[in-house]
């Protein structure tokens, strides 16, 4: 029988210093975007997810196998000297990560002559060809040119199946995304659905703004979508 | 004016190439030689060939403020206070002066209740105020922004724009993937596979006929525009 990976919150509290954070929710299949401002509590939350922390109180229950996160800066997910061993230390066929990492000809190099776009994409890679059934990336576009985000894209629609979490300021890249979560000061919110959230969603980007201004809602928040709202604009 | 002649350094190779004081955007492909070029400008990385000069002068007789994409790799001391008031205590400035200066940055930068706190008790976007505060501290002649942004939003941005402009420094040389930011700029250099493929001035007015595509700084100066009662 094959259960579909879920992962529910309830009454999650977790403190670190100051800062205190609550969350109550369940994560289904399909792509999830996690927004807030920083210092929200994005990161924490991913974590918790990931089961990379645990929370102080709260119970987390969780139906799904593996669960991996890519860390905010990739370059602390390395344990080898190469390219070619980077690739071989992870869940899944090491030539397809190197190849789907842009990094063919580039097997035998030292992990700290890359550029760290070129570290992102392996890890990257590595993580989106594992059986992987929960993944949380921490603003997996950072530091990655257009056809890098491209790539990482069509590598994230390939992975519907799974739990997806994607943390990300930057909207201007996305692959469709189903549903919108937020931290807010702490506190885990449900704005909804995309699309129909889009049109009350408060702390909305300055381009979502823009496109309202206009008298435009965009159909998702994909690239393809934000693309198609602003051809509406120019009529 | 930064002047840039006849420069071999890894994997750039810069025939010539002249910056204007303000702000310049540096774009371009991953692998692309974006760092190279900025530690060869800010005197880290010295070239093999050819030369760099700041206002006729060598980049290491220059104070030069440096913010990268992870600030926490280059944290000098624990204590937030302290970090700021490092660049002036090397120095030897008055304790009362580097008092004055630590509590004004902190206060224009909206970190002020931060200065007791310890440094790795910080969240990332909390350590790029701090780091910005402590480059910009010595009133450098050049400011450099390593995909500083890569990580922050909108509204963090904004702040520090508003910050950096306030502190009047000459030049500011930042490097992002980012339209929206490249839209701040008023110069943009694009590299590619080492070499400077693109180097424009984005005057108010131009470039209307790319103003439709996502990728554009100028669709992103219009964006942020249009938006009603604030400048982001």
């Amino acid at each position: 029988m094959n259960i579909p990976p879920l992962i529910r919150l309830s009454g999650v509290v977790k403190t670190k210093g100051a800062f205190t954070l609550h969350a109550e929710g369940t994560f289904g299949p399909g792509v999830h975007l996690l927004t807030g401002r920083i210092g929200s509590g994005k990161t924490t939350l991913g974590e918790i997810l990931a089961g990379i922390i645990q929370p102080d109180t709260g119970t987390i229950s969780w139906t799904g196998g593996r669960r991996v996160m890519l860390l905010q800066d990739a370059s602390y997910h390395i344990s080898t000297m190469t390219v070619r061993e980077e690739a071989a230390s992870w869940h899944a066929d090491p030539d397809v990560i190197i190849r789907r990492a842009g990094l063919t000809g580039k097997e035998d190099a030292d992990l700290f002559t890359l550029s760290r776009g070129e570290v992102r994409r392996l890890e990257l890679a590595a993580i989106l060809s594992g059986e992987y059934e929960l993944i949380v990336l921490d603003e997996p576009f950072a530091g990655l040119d257009e056809d890098a985000r491209c790539f990482v894209r069509r590598l994230i629609e390939t992975r519907r199946d799974a739990v997806v979490v994607i943390i990300s300021h930057d909207i201007t890249s996305l692959p469709k995304i189903d549903q919108l979560v937020a931290m807010e000061a702490g506190t885990l919110i449900q704005i909804g659905q995309v699309p129909q959230c889009l049109q009350n969603w408060n702390e909305a980007p300055a381009l979502i703004r823009y496109l309202r201004k206009n008298g435009v809602c965009p159909a998702g928040l994909s690239r393809e979508d934000l693309e198609e709202a602003l051809c509406r604009i120019r009529g | 004016m930064i002047e840039i002649l006849s420069v071999q350094a890894g994997v750039l190779t810069i025939p010539s190439c002249t910056i204007q004081p303000g702000m310049c955007a540096v774009t371009g492909p991953n692998g692309a030689g974006k760092t190279t070029f900025l530690k060869l400008i800010a005197g880290i990385l010295h070239p093999g060939a050819g030369m760099v000069r700041i206002d006729g002068r060598e980049p290491s007789a220059c104070t030069i403020g440096w913010v990268g994409e992870y600030p926490d790799r280059n944290i000098l001391f624990p204590r937030v206070y302290d970090e700021l008031a490092g660049p002036l205590r090397f120095t030897w400035r008055s304790c009362q002066e580097i008092d004055r200066q630590v509590r004004k940055y902190a206060h224009d930068l909206g970190i002020a209740h931060l200065l007791d706190r310890n440094m790795h008790d910080l969240s990332g976007g909390e350590l790029i105020l701090v780091s910005c505060a402590a480059a910009c501290i010595t009133s450098p002649d050049l400011l450099i922004l390593d995909e500083t942004d890569s990580h922050l939003d909108e509204q963090i941005c904004h702040l520090i724009d508003c910050f950096i402009a306030r502190a009047e420094i000459t030049y500011v040389i930042f490097s992002t993937h980012r339209p929206d930011r490249m839209a701040r700029a008023s110069e943009m250099i694009r590299l590619t596979d080492g070499a400077i493929t693109e180097h424009l001035v984005l005057a108010e007015e131009s470039g209307s006929s790319h103003c439709d595509h996502l990728s554009s700084p100028w669709f992103w100066r219009r964006v942020l525009h249009g938006i009603s009662g604030s400048d982001i």
